[in-house]
């Protein structure tokens, strides 16, 4: 008897504490993931001033993005595939012409020091110019995602691809150009008029 | 009070000397402030884990003394995981799933084990700081090598902009180098120790 009390007066007292704890953070997640989630759509979409909430009624969920004066001027929206060793997901940036905007890739699991070079940013600075009291220019964009930048879905084949990383570099190609052929499908359909 | 401290420190430093918790070191320490988030996480769940079940030392009954370990160190470990994922996302991101196995970390549940549940709460607060700050150490060091020679770089600021790392160094096979010749470093350090104190 003395068992089931203690061990069922500990379970009660964790899920009270756990209880409290997840009311204290819930609210903070959530801010914190829309918050990602709203710069990784104007990293996708700089020309953006303004962005809507995800629009799910298609397919393929998407954001559309407006400039100052309500026009709309792009669409954001997320692609996904399988890499060298994980799924990739990344965010496309377009314009009205499927003209390639941005990317930004979300998450990926690729070889480290190989594959996940999608991630890499240019040093600008080393460790000995901070400890020397150098001013270091701030990191830019990841040099393999900038390239995406300006592209349409048929001169993206010109990009460099990663030393060492052939398979992650064409998985990301082909899922930037086939989500947005898909995307230029679903929105034709609904506005056959465009363009 | 003192000695509790530092054993787990030095004499038995869980990664080098009792070898617990290996699989976390060997997957979070490819870059130093992977190594730290998950050390900070680890001394936070360790010394609250070890407070709690020295207190409850007297009521909990021998029989059931596993499940009710199990189920305070995972409160603690989902305490931790919900304040790392609100306020250092970007931890919490690197980190993955290495958060929530903490849980099975066989150094939480060894000391509550071997020490909490026979020792004054004290006494298990300070073996909790002890080999929190033991595990710290050795993820530190380890991680530290890896990254200098796997990215080049310290806490993620490039050594030198012409560098080409050596690849081995962060993917897992490297883990297991570093760690072997650490291991071994010690031991020769030891047994020299040891004859020294003999003459």
């Amino acid at each position: 008897m003395r068992l089931i009390v203690v061990l069922a007066s500990v379970c009660i007292a964790a899920a009270l504490l756990l209880g409290v704890t997840y009311s204290l953070t819930s609210g903070r997640i959530q801010l914190q993931e829309q918050q990602a989630e709203k710069a990784a759509v104007l990293c996708a979409l700089p020309v953006a001033e303004k962005i809507s909430a995800q629009i799910t009624d298609k397919p393929i969920p998407y954001y559309e993005g407006y400039d100052a004066s309500g026009g709309v001027v792009g669409y954001a929206f997320t692609g996904s595939g399988k890499g060298y060793s994980s799924t990739i997901k990344i965010m496309i940036g377009v314009d009205e012409d499927m003209t390639i905007q941005g990317i930004k890739i979300l998450s990926q699991q690729e070889t480290p020091g190989l594959g996940d070079k999608v991630d890499e940013v240019k040093s600008t600075g080393t460790l000995w110019d901070l400890l020397r009291g150098k001013k270091i220019p701030p990191a830019g964009r990841p040099w393999f995602q900038e390239q995406f930048a300006g592209k349409n879905t048929e001169t993206v084949n010109e990009i460099t691809f990663i030393t060492g990383a052939t398979i992650t570099s064409k998985a990301v190609l082909d899922i930037v150009k086939s989500t947005i052929e898909e995307f230029r499908d679903q929105l034709t359909g609904r506005e056959p008029a465009t363009g | 009070m003192k000695k509790t401290f530092t054993n787990g420190i030095i004499r038995e430093n869980p990664i080098f000397v009792i070898m617990l918790g290996l699989c976390p070191t060997l997957a979070v320490s490819t870059s130093l402030f992977n190594a730290v988030g998950m050390a900070a996480a680890v001394i936070f769940v360790l010394v609250f884990s070890n407070l709690v079940i020295s207190l409850m030392r007297k009521f909990i009954p021998d029989k059931v003394r596993i499940p009710c370990f199990i189920v305070i160190i995972a409160t603690f470990v989902t305490i931790t995981e919900l304040f790392m994922h609100a306020f250092v996302p970007q931890l919490f991101e690197s980190l993955g799933m290495f958060v929530s196995l903490i849980v099975v970390n066989c150094i939480i549940l060894g000391r509550a084990e071997v020490f909490a549940s026979k020792n004054k709460v004290s006494l298990a607060v300070m073996d909790g700081l002890g080999m929190g700050l033991g595990f710290t150490l050795g993820i530190a060091v380890i991680a530290l090598i890896r990254e200098i020679l796997g990215s080049g770089s310290i806490w993620g600021f490039k050594l030198s902009l012409t560098y080409k790392p050596l690849l081995i160094a962060i993917l897992p096979a490297g883990a297991f180098l570093t760690i072997g010749f650490l291991i071994g470093l010690i031991n020769i350090q030891k047994a020299r120790m040891q004859r020294a104190g003999r003459k």
